[in-house]
């Protein structure tokens, strides 16, 4: 029973990340093709060694969340599932963009961030950045031990 | 070699198979295969041998009758800052360990997966129950896979801040109803409540719980009438508490044989099974009906509601777990935060400074938005937590080989990381055995000197770390953010007694002197 339920909760969350995913494909077929294409922010993940990963994400979404929605390759990226239980998805900003967010950090994410590695000053988890249009080409670092960290 | 395979055998999974691990002056080069190589084995680590530990639990050998704290502090002493204690009657064997790094590096390699141990007398019994009840699953008990979809399942309901906001209201329901109890409690003259105050905080944990749980508010705090069930479940845990620690922690043969005390422990857990049960039932009929009138809003579903649309099982499971593991827990956490705002009136001044500019009148509910700046409040709670912890140590079972203390830890080896030495540490807190919110402050002035900056974080993790962290650490947060806040805001609060050793340790902490404490009424 709890076998079938928990794969009935897997398809659905693979069904829900599939409905996340859809505007990419109905935007084709969308009347409001306009205002979609306006949602969309393009955003740049650095690597340590330099390599970019350019992806995009929906307004209101999280950095975590593109992450996720496109399967960007970044190994043990978002362990907790965005419930501020670790520092995996810690990503470094630029200061200019750093300053322009619009919460700050909240005690929590604070907790969280004083355990992550190559902490710095412009430092964020990405499970509380929500994409907002003004992010549009925004640019992130991540940093180099968060895939050793998690698959050691 | 083989180690490296198994290094890296989660991983092969995934799309990051084939490529490089990046350069990087990162943790796991640090435990490169050489530092394996010239660690020392695992056989070495110091501690008592099988012989010397089964004698000493025996009467007047040196481990009897020791509390958990004192046992470990023993260890300690005798063997540094590891040791293996070896497991007696089948059970699996241990090593401890007391300091930061060895807690950084356990947690950084715990895996996608993270195992924890140390629920054995529960499994025991589910895995022995009659009616096979658990044969599908043990709930967040599991390890591997099946732990990480319940996991993910549940994380959404109990772990997202956006879901506080269901049991907001519930719990600051059951919250006035414990300020009214402390009213009705207290002695007219001197305004004091008796020394069993500790079951109130209990009932108080117990309500808080019910209502996520259950869906259901018990009537415990009620001075008139107290449903006898409500009663005899609570009771339950009570026992079941207890009689876990003595099965978990000493040398038993439980598992073979049926003990007096697993017997207790088995009662207990059937009682609480049954009520839970037909608790969990009557909630469902009462959706089931709430839905067929359509009442049911999709916004504004229980938890227990959200949790029966992943699986009614499972949530009859979660429940249980939920009472059982946030009851007791949670009461001494409280009672350790009252205790200190006490016995230091200047920082409960402070603090009720902050809540009435937050909510000045009285009788006005917290919204989330209010609950979201209080400094002050979370530092209290913090240093409360650190000076007063509930657990005396955190769980993990190796997630990969690893070097701790220079010894090799073979994946999968249980340990007990203790940490509770170090948050009384001089170095690390200075002024380290007073109550002094301001060292959480996270302000660049003299509050600095309170903190050391140099020290370790992974010392101080009173819900662990991780995607095992506690899975009620939010209901706990709310819960000890609204009783301290509705306490200060209604109560001046005095403890006029000795407070040398106000908690006894089995595995928690729990209160160990009568909770004589005053409360009166603040006048505005």
């Amino acid at each position: 029973m709890l076998v079938i339920n928990t794969c009935r909760t897997a398809s659905r969350l693979a069904l829900r990340s599939l409905n996340l995913r859809s505007p990419i494909v109905s935007r084709t077929f969308s009347a409001g093709l306009a205002l979609k294409t306006k949602d969309v922010v393009n955003i740049t993940f650095v690597r340590a060694n330099g390599d970019k990963i350019k992806t995009s994400g929906k307004v209101g979404d999280s950095l975590l969340d593109v992450v996720v929605n496109n399967s960007v390759d970044l190994d043990g990226f978002g362990a907790c599932e965005g419930t501020l239980t670790c520092s995996t998805c810690h990503l470094i900003f630029k200061t200019s963009d750093f300053e322009k967010l619009p919460d700050k950090p909240g005690d929590e994410e604070l907790d969280m961030l004083d355990l992550a590695y190559e902490l710095t000053d412009t430092s964020r988890l990405g499970c509380q950045i929500t994409l907002s249009k003004d992010m549009e080409g925004l640019e992130v670092h991540v940093p180099s031990t968060i895939n050793d960290a998690r698959a050691a | 070699m083989l180690r490296r395979t198994m290094k890296y055998s989660w991983r092969a999974s995934s799309q990051l198979a084939a490529t490089k691990a990046p350069e990087s002056t990162s943790y796991v080069q640090q435990v490169s295969d050489s530092e394996w190589e010239s660690a020392k084995p695992f056989s070495e680590i110091p501690g008592p041998t099988r012989w010397q530990l089964f004698r000493g639990y025996q009467k007047g050998g040196q481990y009897h009758q020791l509390a958990m704290d004192e046992l470990v502090a023993l260890y300690r002493k005798q063997f540094g800052d590891i040791c293996l204690v070896p497991g007696l009657f089948g059970m699996p064997s241990t090593v401890f360990t007391f300091n930061a790094e060895t807690f950084e590096r356990v947690y950084r390699t715990e895996g996608q997966w993270p195992v924890r141990r140390g629920a054995e007398p529960v499994l025991h019994y589910r895995d022995k129950r009659k009616d096979g009840f658990f044969k599908d699953g043990v709930g967040l008990f599991e390890n591997g896979p099946q732990w990480a979809k319940l996991r993910s399942a549940v994380n959404p309901i109990l772990m997202k801040h956006g879901n506080v906001a269901v049991y907001l209201k519930p719990m600051q329901r059951v919250n006035r109803q414990f300020i009214d109890r402390i009213r009705q409690l207290r002695d007219k003259d001197s305004e004091e409540v008796p020394g069993d105050f500790q079951s109130t905080i209990s009932q108080l944990t117990f309500e808080s719980v019910a209502t996520v749980a259950l869906d259901k508010e018990m009537g415990l705090l009620r001075e008139t009438i107290q449903p006898p069930e409500a009663r005899k479940l609570f009771q339950n845990i009570e026992i079941l508490m207890d009689s876990f620690f003595v099965l978990g922690v000493k040398p038993s043969v439980y598992k073979y044989i049926s003990t007096p005390t697993y017997r207790k422990f088995s009662r207990a857990m059937d009682e609480i099974f049954d009520t839970c049960s037909k608790y969990v039932n009557e909630a469902i009929e009462r959706i089931d009906n709430k839905t067929e009138q359509g009442q049911g809003s999709k916004d504004h579903k229980s938890v227990l509601e959200q949790l029966l649309q992943i699986d009614r099982k499972f949530a009859t499971v979660l429940a249980m777990d939920m009472l059982m593991g946030g009851v007791d827990t949670t009461a001494s956490a409280l009672v350790g935060l009252i205790l200190n705002l006490a016995k230091n009136p200047e920082k409960q001044n402070k603090l009720r400074e902050e809540i009435l500019t937050k909510l000045p009148s009285t009788d006005k509910d917290f919204t989330l938005e209010d609950m979201k700046s209080l400094p002050y409040l979370r530092a209290c709670i913090k240093e409360s937590m650190r000076l007063y912890p509930v657990a005396f140590a955190n769980l993990r079972s190796a997630g990969t080989d690893v070097v701790l203390n220079g010894y090799r830890i073979p994946k999968g080896t249980d340990l007990i990381m203790n940490n509770t030495f170090l948050l009384r540490d001089e170095r690390l807190y200075p002024q380290a055995n007073k109550f002094l919110p301001e060292r959480w402050l996270r302000r660049k002035d003299e509050d600095d000197i309170l903190m050391n900056k140099n020290s370790n974080p992974f010392i101080y993790l009173p819900f662990g770390f991780g995607p095992r962290m506690c899975v009620g650490k939010r209901i706990v947060d709310l819960e000890l953010e609204l009783t301290a806040s509705n306490l200060v805001r209604n109560f001046q609060i005095e403890y006029n007694y000795p407070t040398d050793k106000p908690f006894k340790c089995s595995f928690l902490y729990t209160p160990n002197i009568p909770l004589n404490f005053k409360f009166s009424d603040v006048k505005y």
